[in-house]
């Protein structure tokens, strides 16, 4: 007997009645097919009012600032980038915090899904921060537009990269806020730099004029990575 | 292989280990639901986890309930469209005569077109065991077919 007279006669011989119910648990158990735009649309009124107002001052001051030549705005943005990140963290760990993530996780989209979709946003509001904020700053101040962006951007990613391994920490899970202590203490250390020790931001300006980009890079893939550990572990933390 | 395939073969799978349509679907949706309460996806689904998970369900439900005789014991088989009845008393007389790790062996081959490596992860044996075990299965087949002949 060859293979397939032999598949044919099992194929009959297990042949099994029709389930009743499939199609009706099947339509249950299939998530609703949503792109990942949708999702991102979704999850935008689940931002909170307090994250657009923090993102529409930063905005006010950086846009205000360069208009009216005010001298402080870099240094008031460096400082108030590591908020953005804390906040960004904060934001994403909400539904932890509030005990949210048990009805997410039983509703049609995952927990990582909607995760994902809220680092996602809030990304996107710190990129249209930096990428209105520098170019502003730059031109307004007469500097190079590359070591405005740098001065901004370092700081929010080193909060970001602490604040996402506090908040995932047993300490952190146990401190809400953890990352908004550290965003500050970051604040904190960048104008006390910026006003008192005008020698350490000689330093710090040279080492950005040559290995600024690379840091950033640095400091760019390490935050992914944190990012990738946050979605990847949030069952975890939930 | 989509969400609808993964059900027949589970339902089938579970069907001819608990000789039961309702019981066989209430263990085939109760596997997807552990897949999915596990892995949070069923979209990632693989075919292994839910056999293990629906064998283990099986197992339960065969500790908990002894299950009802196979359709065939009972003269109730199910009937395939295009099955004639000698072909059908002789294979299922000599699929009776097999043993049931033999018949769940060439169920999950033959039936449920499942890869080597798919059953050995689901036993829990190796490829090479596999391999032997679907030979001897076939065999003894062959010679119960010869038999009724």
């Amino acid at each position: 007997m060859r293979k397939k007279e032999l598949k044919s006669l099992l194929n009959e011989a297990f042949y099994a009645p029709d389930p009743q119910n499939k199609q009706a648990f099947l339509k249950n158990l299939r998530p609703r097919e949503v792109s990942l735009p949708s999702m991102l649309v979704q999850q935008l009124a689940y931002i909170r009012f307090s994250v657009w107002l923090f993102a529409a001052a930063v905005l006010i001051i950086a846009i205000a600032g360069s208009a009216f030549h005010f001298e402080e705005t870099e240094k008031l943005m460096t400082a108030l980038m590591p908020f953005t990140a804390a906040i960004s963290v904060l934001e994403t760990h909400r539904s932890n915090r509030y005990g949210m993530s048990e009805i997410e996780r039983v509703t049609r989209f995952s927990l990582r899904s909607v995760i994902f979709a809220r680092m996602t946003i809030l990304g996107i509001i710190s990129v249209i921060l930096l990428g209105v904020s520098a170019p502003l700053i730059a031109y307004s101040f007469g500097e190079k537009m590359i070591m405005t962006a740098l001065r901004i951007i370092i700081p929010y990613l080193v909060a970001m990269i602490l604040g996402l391994i506090s908040e995932r920490s047993a300490f952190g899970r146990k401190n809400g806020y953890l990352s908004l202590g550290i965003a500050s203490v970051i604040a904190v250390f960048n104008f006390w730099i910026d006003s008192f020790r005008p020698e350490a931001v000689q330093v710090y300006i040279r080492i950005l004029e040559t290995k600024g980009v690379l840091i950033a890079i640095i400091l760019l893939l390490v935050t992914i990575f944190e990012q990738w550990k946050t979605i990847n572990n949030v069952e975890a933390f939930a | 292989m989509d969400l609808e395939e993964a059900y027949d073969k589970i339902y089938r799978y579970a069907y001819f280990k608990m000789g039961n349509r309702a019981v066989a679907e209430d263990i085939t949706q109760e596997t997807f639901l552990r897949f999915i309460s596990k892995y949070n996806n069923i979209h990632d689904y693989d075919m292994r986890f839910l056999y293990t998970i629906a064998r283990n369900l099986c197992i339960d439900e065969y500790r908990r309930v002894k299950p009802e005789p196979l359709p065939e014991e009972e003269g109730e088989w199910a009937v395939s469209p295009g099955e004639t009845p000698e072909d059908r008393l002789a294979v299922r007389e000599a699929l009776n005569k097999l043993s049931s790790e033999d018949r769940e062996i060439l169920l999950l081959r033959y039936v449920n077109d499942e890869s080597v490596g798919t059953i050995a992860k689901t036993l829990k044996i190796s490829r090479f065991a596999v391999y032997r075990r679907i030979k001897a299965a076939e065999e003894r087949l062959r010679q119960g077919l010869e038999v009724e002949e």
